[in-house]
């Protein structure tokens, strides 16, 4: 009805600006790379001109963390983060190097790690392969997460039977890090949903969500994965479905990148893939679950929202869930980047400015006195680990500690299921 | 400045567009005391009021096959001596549903005979060398059209001429000539300065043997001075531009000559024209765009390139064509053609007055060489026109090799690569990328400090307007919202503080108005956005400081 | 998601009205489309300085000049200078030291050295009675090399012209030049996140060693991003009267309002839905029921009551087409001049009509749609029409004024 909506999807949006340069104020690279433009000169500025002439491409784009703090200061809509990046896509002529591929194929690293995972784990974490990595370009001080032995996908194939048995039902996108690196926490949202009465399948297929590859230039192998993810999304929404995922990274990418950046159409399925504290608190708001708590569940965290998350317009449903929590008491992080942004952080060149940037994050929760912090995003989380030497887990796995599973079963009549299946 | 009212001179050019920059350039080059008069600034007449087009001439191919013979001719001769300001776009001619698909034919044996190279290529190709293209056309034709910013043209011409030993002289009216019996020795000028920035007030003679008028409308009203009847007809033509470049080739209607019937890419934007009205002398001074103007070049530009009709518009403007009557005709009423040379000796029997008219901005140069020959044939001075060979400052090497030197190893920095384009070889690079020097003042133009100290330091800009001409500062999105305060702070250091606010509102003031014909959507935005921290945070006010400039300048 | 309020637009009036509510124990969320034009604020609030009558000094009794229809007049003497003081108090309680009072202007410097009528000036900007007093003062107005935000010039020469002594001096801070070399961006945000304590005494330092005897410093606002104190911090090292000149847009006093009264707002419970934008609202009866937003999709959010408080034309709560004005949100009845002829004043710097657009509220705020009125939305700030802000000098009065004036009303219920 409005001219409010049709900005999200007309092209040419950078005309919308008016220059006032709020975005700039709140970028966080402009804060610690000098060779950085800034949101505003690198997006619509220079689009004017780059429409003039290839020529005014400029390389120092790649620094562009892709956090989209700008596009959510923007008081005009200007989708600046996706305009620098569609840049890099279109204009950057330079092919990804080794170490940006090796990063960006999260799918096949993780496969190969995942199953020599005894193996590759140590040798990951060893100083002369981590020179290795420094000397491609992967900064030594990064660790790369620990593989599991097994993948998740495998597990969740494992429990199908019992899934199955639910009224209803839900498709999980699980993404890399759940799959190769941190199960437990798919296994903690296959908890929760089952005591709210929920089955979980898997995807018909799924391939790594493409951030990575987005991220590293590698256009045509993320179109390509992300054609076979919302196919397999579609077909599931098809059937019925919701789509959850457990990390905002995912979420976003598969409902606003693919779109903007990959030209790839998911209006039809877009509303149907949500984050799981999304999910379950739209559900427990309209009384539809019921949660129930552990009695003498007690814990002080510190939340950070992912950028990502806040610029799905979600932040307010983490918040809501969390603080349903009566045991929970929730320590807000000022609204910064953690500076990690998936694979940049893990550059070389990128590493100090990473760092930078998550210093006002990071000290945050060191003079906050919590126990753990809680996010929605696996690379957040990989940041401030680093840092703080702090647990820092996902959301739902705060509501799996903390829920009184049998209770919560029971209040959504729910119980007969969960003995049936022993979980 | 007094020596120059002194010096005795050979010439006079009176007008500084691009003709009176043109001959004056080619006089001073044949070796002629030469000094170049203009009223207010360079360009602020119908040289900066227009599409910006190279034509081909395939435009006047089928009406007047001389005028495109002139102009493809020029056209070359710009590539070569301006390649600066000229981009060589290409142009197409395209055919709509609605459009007589045999005027295609017509078009392209009437090109051929002009030896304008127009070669018929399939729709479906047309699109994809040019996406924003009506889908719907039937028809397209390559031509070799391009873009020329008249602008850097006309002032290159001037440092060409200054170069020569030519003296140049703004913000002075020319109210009269000096006359001696049938002889025309000199003219009067008077500061039009005066009232503005501290100007004062003052009226002086110069001499010369020769005046050149090349004031082109207002050749009229100096004529009548004389008591000459040279009859010019104003004819208005308002523009759109738009906040980006919508289409990179030039596109044309390809029918009889219409009104909104091209759409030219110009440095960053596009620009929709034109429209065509007659209008009364007094008019020409005060141009504004209607509305009706506004709704006519929006639907036509629309049918040319649909996506105009969602892109934002930055502003309106309208400029006057000087037609000229052909004096062959007895009634005065015929428009002349092609370029119309007089000497007035031979004409009126009035000495030392040559009027210079009737062309267009392509061919401002074989206009300016015309004038000059019958200058040197009347002073006895046997000179070769070099204009159509020698480069202009600028174009001095070609802007090819000169982006090569920098690809490799180093990235061009796009500030410099901007900077560059605007200024090809005058402007040396170590005046813009180091220091002080490299900070963005124009974020939209990204013109820098160094770029605006270059402009008042060797391209006769003396305030904001003449700023904006010369490099673009707040012709971009913002419409110099966010930049005219950076920008006046550094000509405070020159002209004062008082000075500099005077000229930070009068340029304001000329944003504004031609922003009001499109006052709707983020224009309005954009132009509420400046009066919210012009008038509410930095409080300024239309009582105080000084008045704004003629409103011809705006 | 259900909450008590959902007001539209985060703002200063947005915000101000949600801090009221959120304090009061209401639900309260703000959803707003981007950074705000509080951003751009110089330092300073305007409560009234000009009616058609011409320049006001007592805003309280200049109400009284104003036409019927006015938001003041809706407002009223009595609750005016009531709402005024708890102005003051909620912005101080979000850490926002103001200085001034409702019932009569001081006078604040512009970015161009001249003097701007106010009703409530953030600390550390300059606060004048009368223009009167900045005659026979002695001036230093200090600049940093490669900022183009401040103009030192146009201040002098103003300063000068109003009967002061003025001295200019450019100085160079040697962690900002480092950075300059690498590139680094001069804009005022830029600058004043790299204000730290190590920078400020530095600064101080460097302009100690330049002040003369009796002068007042004028600085440009690049100090202060984080909060007043290190405003004071500089202050004390530098040992005598010192001021900051505002800046333009982006402006470090404008985007630490912002901040703190969006921390304040959270603070008090309330969620702000930042980056998102309502979309469409659905109405039963004279009621609005739930709105959309373009992140939420299929879900709603559901108030007892709405407030929209989406700002003007650059904030898009008013948008402009050819053929008039539209409240873009729910079509909700505008008011205003009728089409594009009429909107516009050739002089800049005149009054502008178009600036009167705004959507017609009624006695008590409420707006209307197809001619009636909906009971529970209430339009506060510069998106309501009928009067011309930037002349008056009202924006931010109106904005915080009407906002808690409504809130007021939600609370009463």
């Amino acid at each position: 009805m409005t001219g409010i909506e049709s900005k999200y999807t007309v092209e040419g949006n950078f005309e919308e600006c008016l220059k006032c340069t709020v975005c700039t104020a709140y970028c966080p690279v402009l804060e610690v790379r000098m060779d950085y433009p800034g949101p505003k000169a690198a997006g619509p500025d220079s689009e004017r001109y780059r429409l003039k002439s290839p020529e005014f491409f400029d390389k120092t784009l790649k620094y562009c963390l892709n956090c989209k703090r700008c596009e959510t200061a923007c008081p005009s809509g200007v989708r600046i983060g996706d305009i620098i990046q569609a840049a890099r896509i279109k204009y950057d002529r330079q092919r990804p190097r080794l170490r940006d591929r090796m990063l960006a194929e999260t799918d096949i690293m993780g496969r190969a790690a995942s199953f020599m995972a005894p193996l590759a784990n140590p040798v990951l974490k060893n100083g002369i392969a981590k020179t290795a990595l420094h000397v491609l370009g992967i900064d030594r001080h990064r660790s790369f997460p620990a593989y599991s032995h097994g993948t998740f996908a495998s597990y969740l194939r494992k429990i199908q039977d019992c899934q199955k048995r639910f009224d209803r039902h839900v498709a999980y996108f699980h993404g890399c890090y759940v799959n190769y690196n941190f199960p437990e926490l798919g296994k903690d949202f296959v908890r929760i949903m089952n005591a709210v009465g929920y089955g979980v399948l898997p995807l018909e297929r799924q391939k790594c969500c493409g951030v990575a590859k987005i991220a590293n230039n590698l256009i045509g192998r993320a179109r390509h994965d992300a054609e076979i993810n919302l196919s397999a999304i579609r077909k599931a929404v098809i059937e019925g479905l919701e789509v959850i995922s457990t990390s905002s990274t995912c979420a976003f990418t598969i409902r606003d990148e693919y779109p903007h950046l990959l030209g790839l159409e998911n209006a039809d399925v877009r509303d149907h893939l949500l984050l799981a504290t999304v999910f379950l608190a739209r559900k427990a708001e309209n009384g539809e679950i019921k949660l129930v708590f552990r009695d003498g569940y007690r814990k002080r965290v510190a939340y950070h929202a992912p950028c990502h998350l806040r610029r799905l317009g979600w932040e307010a449903y983490t918040l809501s869930l969390l603080r349903m929590i009566p045991g929970l008491e929730l320590v807000r992080m000022p609204a910064e980047c953690c500076g990690m942004a998936g694979t940049y952080g893990f550059k070389r060149e990128n590493y100090y400015s990473s760092q930078k940037i998550g210093r006002k994050l990071v000290s945050a929760i060191m003079e906050s006195g919590v126990e753990a912090v809680v996010t929605d995003c696996e690379t957040c989380k990989w940041q401030i680990e680093m840092n703080t030497g702090m647990e820092v887990v996902n959301p739902v796995s705060v509501m799996a500690d903390a829920l009184d599973f049998e209770a919560t079963a029971a209040a959504n009549e729910n119980i007969g299921k969960l003995i049936e299946n022993k979980l | 400045m007094s020596d120059i009212f002194d010096r005795q001179y050979d010439v006079i050019v009176v007008g500084g567009g691009a003709t009176g920059a043109g001959t004056a350039r080619d006089c001073a080059k044949r070796g002629l005391r030469t000094l170049l008069v203009e009223r207010f600034d360079f360009t602020a007449g119908a040289t900066g009021r227009n599409h910006g087009l190279l034509h081909s001439g395939a435009r006047y191919a089928v009406t007047d096959v001389e005028s495109a013979g002139e102009c493809i001719r020029e056209n070359m001769t710009l590539r070569r001596i301006a390649s600066h300001c000229v981009e060589g776009t290409g142009g197409l001619f395209v055919t709509l549903p609605e459009d007589d698909l045999s005027y295609k034919d017509t078009f392209i044996s009437a090109c051929r005979s002009a030896g304008i190279e127009a070669q018929e290529i399939d729709p479906d190709y047309a699109k994809t060398i040019e996406p924003a293209l009506n889908k719907e056309i039937t028809s397209a034709l390559t031509v070799p059209d391009g873009a020329v910013d008249p602008f850097r043209l006309t002032i290159s011409n001037v440092v060409d001429a200054q170069l020569h030993g030519a003296s140049v002289l703004t913000y002075h009216e020319v109210i009269d000539f000096i006359r001696k019996g049938e002889r025309i020795e000199g003219i009067v000028v008077r500061s039009t300065l005066a009232g503005r920035s501290g100007g004062l007030l003052y009226d002086k003679e110069i001499r010369g043997r020769i005046v050149v008028n090349a004031s082109g409308i207002w050749i009229h009203g100096l004529s009548q001075k004389m008591g000459l009847g040279v009859n010019m007809f104003p004819a208005k033509g308002a523009l759109l531009v738009f906040g980006h470049r919508v289409n990179n080739i030039v596109i044309n209607r390809c029918r009889k000559p219409s009104d909104a019937d091209i759409l030219v890419p110009g440095d960053t934007i596009s620009l929709i024209g034109t429209t065509s009205s007659r209008i009364s002398f007094d008019q020409c001074d005060n141009l504004e765009v209607t509305k009706e103007e506004v709704d006519i070049l929006l639907r036509g530009g629309a049918e040319l390139a649909p996506l105009l009709a969602k892109t934002r518009i930055l502003r309106a403007y309208a400029g006057v064509r000087p037609l000229v009557a052909d004096d062959s005709d007895p009634t005065g009423r015929k428009i002349s053609r092609g370029i119309v040379c007089l000497d007035h000796a031979e004409r009126d029997g009035l000495e030392g007055l040559v009027t210079i008219t009737g062309g267009k901005l392509m061919t401002y140069r074989l206009m300016a060489e015309i004038a000059t020959d019958t200058v040197c044939h009347k002073l006895g001075v046997d000179s070769e026109c070099t204009t159509a060979t020698d480069p202009l400052p600028g174009s001095s090497g070609t802007r090819e090799s000169e982006i090569e030197k920098r690809v490799f190893p180093m990235q061009p920095d796009s500030n410099v690569l901007a900077a560059k384009e605007r200024h090809g070889s005058m402007l040396p690079e170590e005046k813009i990328d180091s220091g002080d020097d490299a900070d963005l003042v124009c974020e939209c133009e990204k013109v820098s400090v160094g770029e605006i100290r270059f402009a008042f330091d060797s391209l006769y800009a003396g305030n904001l307007l003449n700023l904006r001409r010369r490099t673009r500062l707040g012709m971009g999105t913002c419409q110099g919202g966010l930049c005219v305060s950076r920008a006046a702070s550094i000509l405070a250091s020159r002209k004062g503080g008082e000075a500099a606010v005077a000229d930070m509102k009068e340029f304001l003031q000329e944003r504004w108005k031609g922003m009001i014909p499109v006052g709707w959507g983020r224009t309005l935005a954009e132009a509420d956005f400046s009066s919210w921290i012009y008038r509410g945070v930095c409080g300024l006010s239309s009582t105080e400081g000084t008045a704004g400039a003629e409103n011809i300048e705006n | 998601m259900r909450f008590d309020t959902v007001i539209i637009g985060g703002g200063l009036a947005g915000l101000m009205t949600g801090i009221k509510l959120a304090s009061a124990g209401k639900r309260t969320a703000v959803v707003s489309k981007g950074e705000s034009t509080l951003n751009f604020c110089s330092g300073s609030f305007g409560l009234l300085a000009n009616t058609e009558g011409g320049p006001v000094m007592n805003p309280l009794e200049g109400i009284k000049k104003l036409e019927a229809p006015h938001p003041y007049r809706k407002i009223g003497y009595a609750s005016m200078s009531r709402l005024t003081e708890e102005a003051s108090v909620f912005l101080g309680s979000a850490g926002l030291q103001f200085n001034g009072r409702c019932d009569r202007n001081h006078f604040t410097f512009t970015p161009f050295g001249t003097l701007n009528p106010a009703w409530l000036t953030l600390d550390g900007f300059a606060l004048f009675d009368d223009p009167s007093e900045i005659r026979d003062r002695k001036y230093l107005v200090v600049s940093l090399k490669g900022y183009l935000e401040s103009y030192p010039l146009l201040v002098c020469d103003n300063l000068r012209r109003a009967g002061a002594e003025c001295v200019r001096q450019e100085i160079e801070l040697d962690g900002i030049t480092r950075l300059r070399d690498l590139g680094f961006d001069m804009r005022t945000i830029s600058v004043a996140k790299r204000m730290d304590r190590k920078a400020i005494s530095e600064f101080a330092e460097k302009i100690s060693g330049i002040v003369g005897e009796g002068e007042t410093v004028l600085i440009p606002a690049v100090v202060g991003l984080e909060s007043g104190d290190q405003i004071d911090v500089l202050r004390k090292m530098v040992g005598c009267r010192l001021f900051m000149l505002p800046t333009l847009p982006v402006s470090a006093a404008g985007f630490r309002m912002q901040n703190a009264l969006r921390h304040r707002f959270e603070e008090a419970g309330g969620i702000i839905f930042a980056g998102d934008a309502v979309t469409a609202g659905e109405f039963e009866g004279s009621r609005l029921k739930n709105v959309s937003t373009a992140k939420l999709g299929s879900d709603r959010l559901y108030a007892d009551d709405f407030i929209i408080a989406s700002g003007s034309f650059f904030s898009e709560g008013i948008v402009a087409s050819p053929d008039g004005f539209r409240e873009p949100v729910f079509g909700l009845d505008v008011c205003g001049p009728s089409d594009r002829d009429s909107g516009f004043s050739k002089d800049f710097f005149a009054p502008q009509p178009y600036q009167k657009g705004g959507v017609r509220t009624d006695s008590d705020f409420h707006v209307f749609r197809n001619g009636s009125r909906v009971e529970n939305l209430y339009g506060v700030g510069s998106i309501m029409g009928g009067f011309d802000s930037l002349s008056e000098g009202s924006g931010a009065g109106i904005s915080i004024l009407s906002g808690l004036y409504v809130a007021d009303e939600i609370i009463a219920v």
